[in-house]
């Protein structure tokens, strides 16, 4: 019954989202209040259905229900109760359940919280995010339903595929379905502006914090896939441009120029349209984003073909959003006044360039993904756009952006001084200028590109450090100063941390790449071999057995660069019994901020074993950046002045809506 | 002191140079960067010159895994058409098997074979390289859906 | 009865949610601008907060609040303009309410299956035995001996069903887990050489025949031990040996024991075999061994055996559809079992594995062979 109910349950969503969609746009088209004000309990109601329905699938999961298709197809009665309940989206259909559930509860959250927006503003943003919902209802009624039973039921389950039996990919998901669809309110914010052909000053308030909460989740869940593929996938690196990765990076560079003109657009009311149109764009990333992942047509356009109702509906949604958004764009872009303006040197103007890079640089991103699609459609030849090329364009194109980002808090609003900026970082500028020469000097004289990318990486850090200790004013004494560091407001705060994050994971990258030491070798057991100066003895190659894997584990002994024992490292190959498929488990050892990686290849017929190890110094800074630019956004949206909103209703002057 | 529209002209200006500059570089990148697809049958056919990196797509010969000193390892790359002799210093990835469609990137050496420096074989059995699966195809010995 | 309350229930909430409106008293319309307004009376307080607190510059806050106090006069100024006329549309509410029980059930109708109880692993394992399915039974073994790997009559129980429904290395892994923990028997023995013989697709083979021979050493008359050593003999070539163990099992057992009727039917096959009547050996078909297998089998058993090896066929054709002699081979036996039908079918699969010019090929060889209806 359970599992009906939640079929039942995810009809009446859909039923809702119809509702939600169609009596706002009515009501303010023809002047209803009454149908307007459905817009919120309709959501909330919407949310309701949906997470029950939510509910009912993670029971079936958790009951081993093999009755349900989806359960049977992913999951497995052995499996550990954490990965049963993880698998729910894990696949295709579950993980679009997620999305449908993100989605709902965030228009719940605008019904619920929305009390003080202008009531037509209101009204049409629930509707719009009651269109995306509609389109992600049928989507999953229609070609992927989750409740797809089968009867006989069978006796057990054809499990989770086991590189997704992680923790790493049980939190991943969610996090960038989080941030993906956090895009959507600023999409719906940005399309009800359209539609009304205004934009209130509720508006920008209402978009900068969203946009900041949708990109710190998309921070996180794009640091935790890329720290996932690290350990699981066993080759040791941190980000392959993969298709599967860039698509969630497009949104992420959009959604980061989104926050900046944000910001100009709030303290200013400056680059309004523009601003529209980037939330239009960030949220078309996230829905490329997601269906190119979920058709499978990056991986194979057989795919695409073999099921084409999933195939030809993703279409529909795709050009039905992103079309229809940018033609609204167009048609009634030029009914928005335009905002201030400014000097083209000042923090505007900044905040222009980094919004310019950051879109051109999702661009390059888009091609070289796409581009193979789109050639072999064309003409039939079969090409890989690979890391060199992104290395190039994209790497070219951050160089600048990277260089520039201290700056730009230097910079006062409307008129700035270029040269007063340089002066006030010339401390930052001689202190990275000197830590790439350090690195130059003592850490390997032929490593340039470590050094650049330190120095880099230092002049992040330390323009970071130096906006923050400009503003306390040191000359004044320490009292005033740390008064005055307690009186900054949290954004400035949430500024410093990203960027010194961005610093961070500069730092990671640069070192790791540049520095790293690797061994790949042929070991029988009693061997030894030293990496970094770290010597490693192989003990035991021996089988274990996990509830729905068996394993062969390598043990090392590990010894210290000054002979000191470090105690034991294991890599292993496992075999998943359902579907018979081997993973290597990697063997990581943490240093500091460095990690000694072990991983595993074939047994030799002599009886040895291939051994990869590798030294990589500094690697975790990559994600531990990526937390600490994710912290910084946490810190800005603690801000008062960021805190959703106008005023509490009761100082309003005039008789108010709800 | 510019005029309003000076200040946006010069904006737009930079704007516009900024993305020719970037969009001359892609296309420079995509002339210079991107990898061919071959299969075994081409590399014949096309007589392909030593040193030119492409991405080579196949099935593991049946019988063809020899193993050398070390992490040496060679094997053949078919479709079942022409094959050609792969080598390949490093860890095979867990889903190396006979039999099962492999992508490779390299080039060949003087000698005819073909030396990769990377060996790709996806994370699901079902998996099957979309490059190699559309070569199959056309030969008419791989049916079915590849699932992602 | 109670899934059909509890989605009246949850149509009910739905249904509620959209007539909200409707059962709240009408508030007051609100000047659109008038919001904007609040967030800028409430920019200014903050700008004045922040001077309070000394983070801005005196004369930074001016110039904001100059900034700020234009737009508020632009504010003002929309402010003051009428509120939108006001509608009231009965009608488009009570299809807004109407189409939440419409949609959703007319979508559940269609898509679900509202009699199928939820099916959870757990209350399947330990429901009345007479409702599970064979499957499920088996499973229900598997748990149970998996927790008590050491009960023999599990094992028992559980080796012949497994022969049954075909999982042979189960049943074998069985019976030699009852041999160690029971002891041995000449039954279970000769159990455990039959599903070894199973296995090798009726060729017995070293291990098969050790496991016969262990039985006849317990019971030297045992019945099933006896024939397939006498089996074991013929697929050697030993035909008079075999014959002559055969001859003797028949006068040695009751009459009414299968293994008779059995041993009748291998005599008159070892017969057969002289007059040459065996099946020509396809050369991607059986093994020699199989073939020897089949001659001495009785008809039931020989056809089940081709059946068998067909379906093989069958299945790797799935696997390589561009497989033309394949599919020829597939073709011509199905026409020789009297399967017209089916060798139609395998006509028309090989048509998506095979490019036209084989395709046709395929066609006019099963033509030729005698296939009829073919445009």
């Amino acid at each position: 019954m359970i599992v009906e109910l939640g079929h039942f349950a995810l009809t009446l969503a859909l039923a809702l989202s119809l509702v939600q969609a169609a009596a706002p746009l009515a009501g303010t088209t023809l002047g209803d209040h009454r149908l307007m004000a459905v817009a919120g309990p309709t959501a909330m109601a919407a949310f309701l259905m949906t997470a029950l329905s939510f509910a009912a699938l993670m029971a079936s999961y958790a009951a081993s229900d093999f009755s349900v298709a989806n359960v049977y197809a992913n999951s497995h009665s052995l499996q550990p109760m954490i990965f049963k309940l993880t698998s729910v989206w894990g696949n295709h259909e579950g993980s679009m359940l997620l999305w449908a559930l993100i989605l709902t509860l965030f228009g719940a959250l605008v019904a619920l919280f929305g009390g003080n927006l202008p009531e037509r503003l209101r009204a049409n943003v629930i509707a719009v995010q009651g269109v995306v919902g509609v389109a992600f209802f049928l989507f999953l009624l229609l070609t992927s339903n989750p409740f797809a039973r089968l009867d006989p039921a069978p006796i057990e389950g054809e499990d989770l595929n086991p590189i997704l039996q992680d923790f790493g990919l049980a939190v991943h998901p969610p996090l960038l379905y989080l941030g993906y669809v956090g895009y959507s309110i600023c999409f719906a914010f940005a399309v009800a502006a359209l539609i009304d052909g205004k934009l209130d000053a509720a508006w920008a308030r209402w978009v900068r914090p969203w946009t900041m909460a949708a990109w710190i989740f998309l921070t996180l869940g794009i640091a935790m896939g890329s720290y996932w593929a690290y350990y699981e996938l066993g080759w040791g690196g941190f980000w392959f441009w993969d298709p599967v990765e860039n698509a969630s990076f497009m949104p992420w560079l959009a959604g980061t120029a989104l926050l900046h003109s944000a910001i100009v657009m709030e303290k200013r009311e400056a680059l309004k349209i523009w601003t529209v149109l980037l939330a239009i764009i960030a949220f078309s990333f996230s829905l490329l984003g997601t269906f190119l992942v979920r058709s499978g047509v990056l991986t194979s356009v057989h795919a695409f073909a073999t099921d084409p109702a999933r195939g030809v509906f993703i279409l529909a949604i795709l050009v039905i959003f992103i079309g229809g958004s940018l033609a609204l764009f167009a048609l009634r872009a030029q009914t928005l006044n335009a905002g201030g303006l400014f000097h083209p040197i000042s923090r505007e103007g900044a905040l222009v360039f980094n919004n310019l890079i950051l879109v051109t640089a999702a661009a390059t991103v888009f091609v070289g993904t796409l581009y193979p699609l789109f050639l072999e459609a064309i003409d039939g030849s079969k090409i890989s756009v690979g890391a060199p090329f992104f290395n190039l364009t994209f790497g070219a194109l951050a160089a600048p952006l990277l260089i520039a980002v201290p700056f730009g808090p230097m910079m006062a609003w409307k008129r700035g001084d270029l040269f007063a900026a340089t002066q006030r970082l010339f401390a930052a500028l001689g202190g990275a200028l000197a830590i790439g020469a350090l690195v130059m000097l003592f850490v390997d004289r032929n490593a340039l590109f470590a050094a650049l990318g330190a120095a880099l990486a230092a002049w992040l850090l330390l323009g970071a450090v130096s906006d923050l200790v400009l503003r306390a004013g040191l000359s004044k004494g320490a009292s005033v100063s740390w008064s005055r560091l307690k009186g900054l407001p949290n954004s400035v705060y949430g500024t410093a941390l990203g960027h010194a994050g961005l610093g961070l994971t500069v730092l990671g990258m640069a070192m790791t790449s540049a520095l790293q030491e690797e061994r790949i070798l042929a070991m029988k057991t009693g061997e030894s071999v030293e990496v970094a100066g770290y010597r490693l003895d192989f003990k035991a190659y021996e089988p274990t057995q996990g509830p729905n894997f068996t394993e062969d584990r390598a043990l090392f002994d590990l010894t210290g660069t000054g002979g000191e024992a470090l105690g034991e490292i294991f890599a292993g190959k496992r075999v998943y019994q359902a579907r018979r498929m081997p993973t290597t488990e990697s063997g990581i050892r943490t240093f500091g901020f460095s990690q000694l990686y072990v991983s595993l290849g074939d047994p030799q017929d002599n009886g040895g074993i291939a051994v990869r190890i590798w030294w990589k110094p500094f690697v975790t800074l990559i994600w531990i950046g990526g937390v600490v630019m994710a912290l910084g956004g946490l810190v800005s949206l603690a801000d008062r002045r960021l805190r959703v909103g106008a005023p509490a209703a009761r100082r309003k002057p005039v008789a108010v809506v709800q | 002191m510019m005029t309003r529209k000076q200040k946006r002209l010069s904006i737009i200006a930079g704007a516009m140079a900024f993305l020719a500059l970037a969009a001359g570089l892609v296309l420079f990148a995509l002339r210079q960067e991107i990898v061919f697809f071959r299969t075994p049958s081409d590399l014949v056919t096309m007589s392909i010159k030593p040193g030119v990196k492409l991405r080579l797509g196949g099935r593991v010969e049946k019988g063809s895994v020899v193993r050398g000193a070390g992490t040496q390892v060679s094997f053949g790359v078919t479709d079942t058409d022409k094959a050609v002799k792969v080598t390949y210093d490093g860890i095979l990835p867990d889903l190396f098997r006979e039999e099962q469609g492999v992508v490779v990137e390299g080039a060949l050496a003087g000698d005819g074979v073909f030396v990769a420096d990377t060996v790709l074989a996806k994370h699901d059995e079902n998996y099957m390289p979309k490059e190699v699966a559309d070569a199959l195809k056309e030969k008419g010995v791989w049916q079915g859906a590849a699932k992602p | 009865m109670l899934f059909w309350l509890f989605a009246a229930f949850l149509t009910l909430i739905a249904a509620l949610a959209v007539l909200w409106p409707w059962l709240r008293r009408p508030s007051s319309p609100q000047a659109e601008a008038v919001g904007d307004l609040a967030v800028y009376r409430d920019q200014l307080a903050e700008l004045d907060r922040d001077v309070a607190r000394g983070v801005i510059a005196a004369e930074t806050a001016t110039e904001a609040r100059a900034e700020i106090a234009r737009r508020v006069l632009k504010a003002s100024a929309k402010a003051g303009e009428p509120v939108r006329s006001a509608r009231n549309l009965r009608l488009a509410g009570v299809a807004a309410v109407l189409a939440v029980p419409l949609i959703g059930w007319s979508f559940y109708a269609t898509l679900g299956a509202p009699g199928l109880p939820a099916q959870p692993l757990a209350e399947r394992m330990t429901r009345n035995p007479a409702n599970n399915s064979v499957e499920e039974l088996v499973a229900r073994a598997e748990s149970h001996l998996k927790a008590n790997p050491d009960d023999a009559s599990g094992w028992e129980v559980i080796a012949p069903i497994y022969m049954r429904i075909g999982r042979v290395d189960d049943a074998i892994k069985a019976y030699e887990t009852l041999i160690r923990l029971a002891g041995q028997s000449a039954d279970r023995e000769a159990a455990l050489g039959e599903a070894l013989l199973t296995r090798d697709n009726g060729v017995i083979g070293p291990d098969s025949r050790a496991a016969f021979d262990r039985a006849l050493m317990l019971d030297s008359k045992h019945a099933k031990a006896r024939f397939f050593v006498a089996l074991a003999h013929a697929q050697a070539g030993k035909l008079g040996q075999a014959k002559a163990q055969w001859t003797s099992l028949i006068a040695d057992v009751d009459p009414a024991s299968p293994w008779v009727g059995a041993s009748r039917e291998a005599l008159a096959q070892v017969d057969q075999i002289a007059g040459g009547s065996a099946p020509a050996p396809a050369d991607k078909g059986p093994t020699q061994e199989e073939v020897a297998a089949a001659n001495d089998m009785s008809a039931g058993d020989r056809a089940a055996m081709i059946d068998s090896m067909v379906a093989r066929l069958d299945a790797s054709l799935k696997e390589k559809p561009g497989d033309l002699d394949g599919w020829k081979k597939l073709v011509r036996a199905y026409l020789v079992m009297g399967k017209p039908d089916a060798a139609r079918d395998a006509i028309v699969r090989a048509e998506k594995g095979l490019d036209s010019g084989r395709f046709a090929e395929l066609k006019t060889f099963a033509r030729d062979a005698g296939m009829t209806g073919l445009d």
